[in-house]
């Protein structure tokens, strides 16, 4: 079998889906004699940006460098995969968003005139065409092996259209709602973690992201509410939707 | 000349600045796209910092949290539940043994075997890869039994734990540990008999938390050591004892103490300062090897992991032994933050990380200060460099490849600094 040409970039992240990848490289090492590493700083020394069957992103856009950066790798891959939450929908660091960053940058930067960033935290996707995104935070490193072995020999991973509450009940988890009153954003988050918190008996702070189907700024209004009334405020909730979900926010106009 | 800097967590470059053919100065520059994690937990609800904090490294997010988590809890006078803070700890341990794994195997191993990749050095050391990968592998099903997850763990929260394990699926750790500690002993061996560790004296400031009694882990104090004595601070007045600055080249912070000289965190600074506290058992695995404190240069730091991992390994060894899962959890569930400024300092993988928060009366972050190991060590770097390649003459690539064997020699987690790091490798003929 002809192996495939994988280049993995970082932009604004924490390397921690890179970790992930580099765990599913190690739980199935016969990975690394189906792909040719081209690119990837993490793992080894010699790296050429050339032409790649697939191209894995991982992190958010802050500044300018970072369009020509995701226009160039575009412009030199067949397949281009946003992986994890960050490069799919923003990231943590999105939380700013709405703030003049000048303000951000002189409240953390003693010299904030060296620090490069625009106003806007930008997912892969708001930038170029993305042919596959991975939600997580991090993505599932078993998920994301099975996904390059799918891809290795010609297939395509099926998308998810449940929401977390799915992946809840197929666990038997008790729900957090009904037994404790936690506020649990599991009915409008995308499944993939396999109900995580719940299995710790807390609720779904939304590390997946908001489910992109189905989904319109009505259904997150109720969603608001019902978490209102178990105290979780309009503030905080609003909050976990930019940190986890920014480039649906902003496409939902919410 | 610029070389990107490879094998360390996330993208950096080093500049090597010289004159005449000589070395006149070492940039490590720090440019990698900020996150501002200051500024995304302002006005946030204090309990749900140690989740946001917890991004912003990859690789040591339980640090991250359980510092957090501990400076509220000490500012609300609370003491954890013994067999939560046992709990706590375990994911804490299991977090540091793939820390050091990763790094000691994974990227920096290579430097002493001459080979550039990972691919590489699978292909000259199979047997290597497969006990390291094996280690890496439990440390992975023990952070995701204990804590939820390899990264961003779910369980952590202050006043305690969201929950126990079931003991069940803690049995089973614990079956696999007499082979987690065999193939750990082979990665052991592997390093604690290399013969290229380099051994000259590099004068080393050192900085960790202690206590007085334990392998530095989590104290209320903080030792300094000048190489000829020490002085003993408490982690609320460490602020006063260090300087922040930022250089020109660089967008990053970077820390020295406060007479102007640098200093060393991490997992060299704790083995000089704590070895006595390893177990026996670990102390004997590196005397047998002849290896002994004061561990003399960062290339020697390789050994430090080794013994840490080791001794961490027997930690959890014995908490699993020792787990009961409690009837209930006896997490303080009611705690509320008031306003005030909540301090803590742990050891993180990488060295000592301390966390400020000043909390306003409605319970919400009005600031914060964050000090990441990296950003403390970055000062350190740059001397370092110096010293390995001062006074020979440079050939170009050659000294780009010792520069860069020191920073890997270091660890420096470059996501990790909250205030990010670009290290940029630059040799500049004026
Ligand atoms: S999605 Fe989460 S784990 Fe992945 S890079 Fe971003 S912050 Fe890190
Ligand atoms: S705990 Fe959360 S995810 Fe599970 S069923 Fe209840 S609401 Fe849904
Ligand atoms: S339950 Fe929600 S917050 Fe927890 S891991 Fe899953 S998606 Fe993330």
């Amino acid at each position: 079998m002809k192996r495939i040409s994988v280049g993995v970039f970082k932009l604004t992240s924490c390397s921690g889906c890179i970790n992930e990848l580099i765990y599913a490289l190690v739980k199935h090492p016969e990975l690394l004699k189906l792909i040719d590493v081209k690119y990837f700083t993490e793992l080894q020394d010699v790296n050429a940006l050339t032409e790649l069957n697939v191209a894995i992103v991982e992190g958010s856009c802050v500044r300018e460098e970072h369009e020509g950066i995701l226009k160039k790798i575009r412009g030199l891959s067949e397949v281009l995969i946003s992986m994890g939450t960050c490069a799919t929908l923003g990231g943590v660091q999105s939380l700013r968003v709405g703030v003049d960053v000048s303000e951000v940058k002189k409240y953390v930067y003693l010299n904030p005139e060296y620090v490069d960033a625009y106003n806007d935290v930008k997912a892969v996707g708001e930038l170029i065409q993305v042919d596959l995104s991975l939600r997580g935070c991090p993505v599932n490193g078993d998920a994301l092996a099975s996904i390059i072995k799918k891809i290795v020999i010609g297939g395509w991973p099926l998308e998810v259209y449940e929401s977390l509450c799915a992946d809840c009940k197929r666990a038997g988890i008790e729900c957090v709602v009904v037994a404790k009153g936690t506020p649990c954003l599991g009915p409008i988050v995308s499944a993939g973690c396999g109900a995580l918190c719940p299995s710790f008996g807390r609720g779904c702070y939304g590390c997946y992201g908001v489910k992109d189907k189905d989904l319109d700024p009505e259904k997150i209004f109720e969603m608001e509410k019902a978490l209102g009334r178990l105290g979780l405020s309009k503030d905080d909730f609003y909050s976990l939707l930019k940190g986890y979900s920014m480039s649906l926010v902003k496409s939902l106009k919410i | 000349m610029s070389a990107v800097l490879t094998r360390v967590e996330g993208e950096g470059e080093v500049q090597l600045i010289t004159k005449e053919g000589s070395l006149i100065g070492v940039e490590v520059r720090i440019a990698e796209p900020p996150r501002f994690f200051e500024y995304l937990v302002k006005g946030r609800r204090a309990f749900d910092v140690p989740d946001i904090v917890s991004r912003i490294c990859g690789i040591c997010g339980v640090s991250y949290i359980l510092t957090a988590v501990r400076a509220f809890e000490k500012g609300l006078g609370v003491t954890p539940p013994r067999e939560a803070e046992e709990l706590r700890l375990a994911i804490l341990g299991a977090e540091k043994v793939k820390s050091h794994i990763l790094h000691a195997y994974y990227l920096h191993l290579s430097d002493f075997f001459n080979t550039s990749s990972l691919p590489e050095l699978v292909d000259r050391n199979p047997l290597l890869f497969s006990n390291a990968s094996r280690v890496l592998l439990w440390s992975r099903k023990a952070m995701e039994v204990l804590g939820g997850r390899f990264h961003n763990v779910v369980n952590i929260r202050v006043g305690g734990v969201y929950g126990f394990p079931k003991l069940d699926k803690v049995a089973k750790l614990l079956k696999e540990m007499p082979g987690v500690l065999n193939s750990f002993k082979y990665i052991a061996d592997v390093v604690l008999s290399l013969e290229n560790i380099p051994m000259d004296e590099q004068g080393l400031k050192l900085m960790a938390v202690y206590n007085g009694s334990t392998y530095p882990c989590i104290a209320d104090d903080i030792y300094i050591s000048y190489g000829s004595g020490g002085d003993l601070i408490a982690v609320s007045d460490f602020e006063k004892f260090v300087k922040c600055e930022q250089a020109s080249y660089s967008n990053a912070l970077r820390y020295k103490l406060i007479n102007g000289s640098e200093y060393l965190v991490g997992p060299l600074a704790r083995f000089n300062i704590g070895y006595r506290h390893l177990s026996g058992e670990s102390r004997d695995l590196l005397d047998s090897y002849g290896w002994r404190p004061p561990l003399k240069n960062v290339f020697q730091s390789i050994v430090a992991r080794v013994a840490e991992v080791h001794d961490t390994l027997i930690y959890l060894r014995d908490f699993l032994e020792n787990y009961r899962e409690p009837s209930s959890n006896p997490t303080y569930e009611r705690l509320e933050p008031r306003s005030g400024t909540y301090v803590a300092a742990i050891e993180a993988p990488r060295g000592l990380l301390y966390h400020r928060y000043e909390v306003d009366d409605c319970g919400r972050v009005k600031y914060s200060n964050i000090v990441t190991p990296t950003a403390q060590n970055q000062a350190s770097m740059e001397a370092a460099i110096m010293n390995v390649i001062k006074g020979e003459a440079l050939s170009g690539e050659m000294a780009v490849e010792k520069a860069k064997r020191v920073i890997r020699a270091f660890d420096p987690c470059i996501s990790c600094s909250v205030h990010s790091i670009k290290v940029e490798a630059r040799s500049i003929d004026s």
